[in-house]
């Protein structure tokens, strides 16, 4: 079985934790790496049974393993996985662009951002569908793996942040919200319930976080993410690759 | 024959000729503007929905309509209406009353205090002062007053900027609560709420009353604006009433409530050289068309309706070529199927909250 990876920086973690435990998912069949950096990505979508860069960029070319894999049909891989779809909270590091978008009063705006317009919370739910919908490439991946891919697409939902931003003062969503934990509460059930819309209208299937990672309240324990809050470990890595691994046997 | 006073009136003065005779659906001698409006000067409309299609046209027309309150970049423009956004020049919904129209204008330069009054709807919270603006409320008394006292600052600087004021009048009858007398676009326990009768009185407003409304909400517009000139433009919706809290039968009460906002906007007009009245509801309402310009409720007004008001307000306000140029009902936006239970008017795509008494009616008896 061929199982195709397509993923942002985030498969870096998948990556690595492969290189170090090949057995983890190699025994289910042959992996593949298509991997352009981008949280918002990988920038890609089908056409004529192969993969396009929608955005190509020259200064984060793709990684592939083996080398020869964005050439390859999409249809000679039995199944496709993208990794690390649903990007939101850039912690202390990155452009935190989705929470930017609107103020939620109810959170206590902070400073230049209380001036900007107020939504509601369910407003600023179809703000952030329509953004993944019409903006996020990840998902217009997954609306053209959808038309054009036959065999099944597992998505690995984008890690929650670590659980060490909580103690960042730099950490951005801090920067916009006194009730910053409140308001991370909200983009963390607004993140999950879109991915869920998503999963039924583009027919993939949506993998859990890893339960280890979790620590209950939004956050991914600071131990399986390195110091930018944002991309995971090899291990969290492995602990995907391992769903991944079950997933694709029961097909 | 002597001469006398009819013997030099114009054309338009005689029923023959201004109506007989003369062109049909609606003769163009129907409406002669007061003063011309211009492109840039800062528009803003308020009022009971037939409002929006003037906004609407005549930002499609190149007017510089206000949107103090515009929908977040991103939201798709089906949602707009959804969320009260892009209707009126701010996110106020309807407002039916002319008392309505001024509390508002009061709350937002702090003359009255802000209701702290907050309705539930199940686990969501609504805005009393604003209903149908929030599909399913908020998440918090808490939020519903933080986007209250930002709508109010817009709202007053929306007062303070605009140039022209388009205000559609719409309805005489209201509710009071009688804690505080605020008067509330729709009755408690329709929308949302719950109706409590020793709290909640119904009023139906006399031409007085109204007047009066009127005429202390420009005196104090002109005082917050400090001598800076505002006009106003009224119309008179020609929707007819859902429902009639008088006890009497719906049709005499529309007839009479609206002939009360007639009589008031002739004589706000006639006193006032900075206000001019348009005809949208004569257009309408008048069987000397023709032409029937209701749906077949009789009730919701017709595209070719809506189309025939605009095209008489844009020949005489449009740009000089606007006559040339086939005038259509802009539609807002395409409705969602959670708004069907509000509008029953698929064609006109107008948000009513007035129409929800329809959906929350109990069986006439």
């Amino acid at each position: 079985m061929k199982i195709l990876i397509l993923g942002n920086s985030q498969a870096g973690s998948l990556k690595k934790a492969y290189d170090a435990h090949k057995s983890i998912i190699g025994d289910v069949g042959e992996i593949y790496f298509y991997v352009l950096p981008g949280g918002t990505g990988p920038y890609l979508k089908v056409v004529d049974d192969r993969f396009v860069q929608t955005v190509p960029n020259s200064k984060n070319p793709p990684y592939a393993d083996p080398p020869e894999t964005p050439e390859m049909p999409i249809s000679s891989f039995d199944a496709i996985v993208i990794s690390a779809l649903g990007y939101v909270d850039g912690g202390a590091c990155y452009d935190s662009l989705m929470q930017r978008r609107a103020v939620l009063p109810e959170f206590g705006p902070i400073g230049a951002f209380q001036e900007e317009e107020f939504v509601s919370d369910h407003c600023y739910q179809q703000l952030f569908m329509n953004a993944w919908r019409t903006g996020h490439q990840g998902f217009i991946l997954a609306a053209s793996l959808k038309n054009n891919f036959d065999g099944p697409v597992f998505v690995q939902p984008f890690p929650h942040i670590s659980s060490a931003i909580q103690e960042q003062e730099d950490w951005e969503l801090r920067k916009l919200y006194k009730n910053y934990l409140g308001a991370h509460a909200f983009f963390t059930d607004t993140k999950e319930s879109s991915l869920r819309s998503f999963e039924k209208e583009f027919g993939f299937t949506l993998l859990d976080y890893p339960a280890q990672t979790e620590d209950g309240a939004g956050f991914t324990d600071a131990k399986f993410m390195i110091g930018d809050f944002v991309h995971p470990t090899p291990e969290y890595g492995a602990l995907v690759l391992d769903q991944i691994a079950k997933a694709v046997s029961e097909l | 024959m002597s001469e006398n006073p009819y013997s030099c009136l114009p054309s338009k003065s005689f029923w023959r000729t201004a109506v007989s005779d003369a062109e049909k659906p609606v003769p163009a001698s129907i409406y002669h503007q007061k003063w011309a409006i211009s492109p840039t000067e800062n528009v803003a409309t308020a009022g009971s929905c037939f409002a929006q299609h003037i906004g609407r046209q005549m930002k499609a027309s190149g007017f510089t309509i206000m949107d103090v309150e515009p929908a977040p970049a991103k939201l798709p423009t089906e949602l707009h209406m959804k969320f009260g956004y892009s209707i009126y020049s701010a996110r106020y919904g309807n407002i039916y009353t002319v008392r309505q129209m001024l509390q508002l204008a009061e709350e937002a330069f702090g003359d009255r205090e802000t209701s702290s009054e907050v309705w539930q709807k199940g686990d969501r919270y609504v805005d009393p002062l604003r209903p149908t603006i929030e599909p399913d409320g908020l998440p918090s008394p808490q939020a519903v007053l933080a986007h209250r006292a930002r709508h109010l600052e817009r709202v007053r600087q929306m007062l303070l900027d605009m140039d022209l004021f388009i205000f559609t009048m719409g309805l005489t009858e209201t509710w009071i609560d009688t804690r505080n007398g605020t008067v509330l676009p729709v009755c408690p326990g329709t929308v949302a709420g719950e109706f409590d009768e020793t709290r909640y009185v119904f009023k139906n407003f006399t031409f007085r009353e109204i007047l009066k409304d009127l005429e202390k909400l420009r005196t104090m517009l002109q005082g917050k604006r400090e001598g800076k000139p505002l006009r106003f433009l009224l119309t008179i919706s020609p929707v007819p009433l859902t429902a009639t809290a008088t006890g009497g039968n719906v049709q005499v009460s529309t007839v009479y409530s609206k002939s009360v906002l007639r009589a008031v906007a002739g004589e706000f007009s006639d006193t006032f050289e900075d206000v001019d009245y348009f005809p949208s509801y004569e257009i309408i309402t008048s069987p000397w068309s023709g032409e029937c310009f209701y749906q077949s409720n009789m009730r919701s007004v017709s595209e070719a309706g809506v189309a025939n008001v605009m095209r008489t307000f844009m020949n005489a306000h449009g740009p000089a070529d606007s006559s040339e140029k086939p005038i259509e009902a802009q539609p807002a936006t395409t409705k969602t199927d959670t708004e069907t239970h509000i509008e029953e008017d698929a064609d006109m795509m107008v948000k009513c909250d007035e129409e929800l008494l329809d959906a929350f009616a109990v069986t006439a008896k």
